[in-house]
């Protein structure tokens, strides 16, 4: 029987990960929910934030000013 | 049980489905393959391949191009339905771009995730080296390039070197340990070592 590795850091969860997914694509299903979910997530998050409208750019712009994404 | 990827005509195909991110670059690419070369780098070549955490950009290299062909480019992004964080003009943006600075764009009224377009010359040997040197990959039929694997798992590794680079490389390393190749490890080494011998990755946006 192959020994499993007992995780300790963040890194050998991504080796475990990695390597069970390199044999079973099944573990992509999970993959994708996460991915979609944070989409999701953040799309909310912002039209909360800053709702439809047309000043959404204006908003948005001082927003990302405010944290230091843009100058 | 199926593998999680195959080699098909030197093509990776990672065998998933499209995601939200997928649908977000897929678009984008399509409109930016029209109008210049790219290369999509760092994150989101991990991500693509398996990698499962959050993101909020996606790096895509792109040469340097004139006004007249940015500026083709800027507006049919903007008609598509992009819009840009730092302007909605050419003439506003196209100083950014010319001075090799990143552009960050995001579909209409949403923030995340978004395009962090870098432009890049000749005398940036990383970049053009990666450019020059890449990897087709294909999820369903979204098929985009990416560097050769060696190139960015050493970029992350030695570069980039946070904890989420150095755990993407390790996504990277342990999920295609089958292609990788030693001497391709050696070249690539080479070459990123000796752009950060001279200082040139200092300041990199990538």
């Amino acid at each position: 029987m192959e020994k499993i590795k007992i995780p300790i850091n963040d890194e050998d969860y991504v080796e475990i990960y990695s390597l069970a997914l390199k044999e079973n694509n099944k573990f992509f299903k999970q993959h994708k929910i996460i991915i979609n979910s944070q989409i999701a997530s953040s799309r909310q998050i912002f039209r909360n934030k800053f709702g439809n409208s047309k000043d959404f750019k204006k908003q948005a712009r001082e927003y990302l000013k405010k944290i230091g994404v843009i100058n | 049980m199926s593998k999680g990827y195959n080699l098909k005509d030197n093509v990776i195909i990672i065998e998933r489905d499209l995601n939200e991110l997928d649908f977000f670059v897929l678009d984008f690419l399509e409109i930016l393959k029209k109008h210049s070369d790219y290369l999509v780098v760092s994150g989101y070549v991990s991500i693509s391949t398996g990698r499962t955490r959050a993101t909020e950009d996606v790096d895509v290299l792109v040469p340097l191009m004139d006004k007249k062909e940015f500026g083709e480019l800027f507006n049919e992004l903007r008609t598509s339905g992009f819009w840009c964080y730092q302007g909605d003009e050419v003439d506003e943006i196209f100083p950014y771009f010319e001075n090799m600075t990143s552009l960050r764009m995001a579909r209409d009224d949403e923030i995340f995730p978004n395009i962090e377009l870098v432009p890049f010359d000749k005398t940036k040997k990383s970049k053009d080296y990666e450019f020059n040197h890449f990897q087709k990959i294909r999820i369903e039929n979204f098929e985009f390039k990416i560097p050769i694997l060696e190139f960015e798992i050493l970029y992350k590794e030695l570069v980039l070197a946070g904890k989420k680079d150095v755990e993407d490389a390790k996504h990277l390393r342990n999920f295609f340990s089958d292609l990788l190749d030693e001497e391709k490890f050696k070249e690539c080494r080479s070459i990123i070592l000796s752009e950060m011998k001279n200082g040139k990755n200092k300041n990199s946006d990538k």
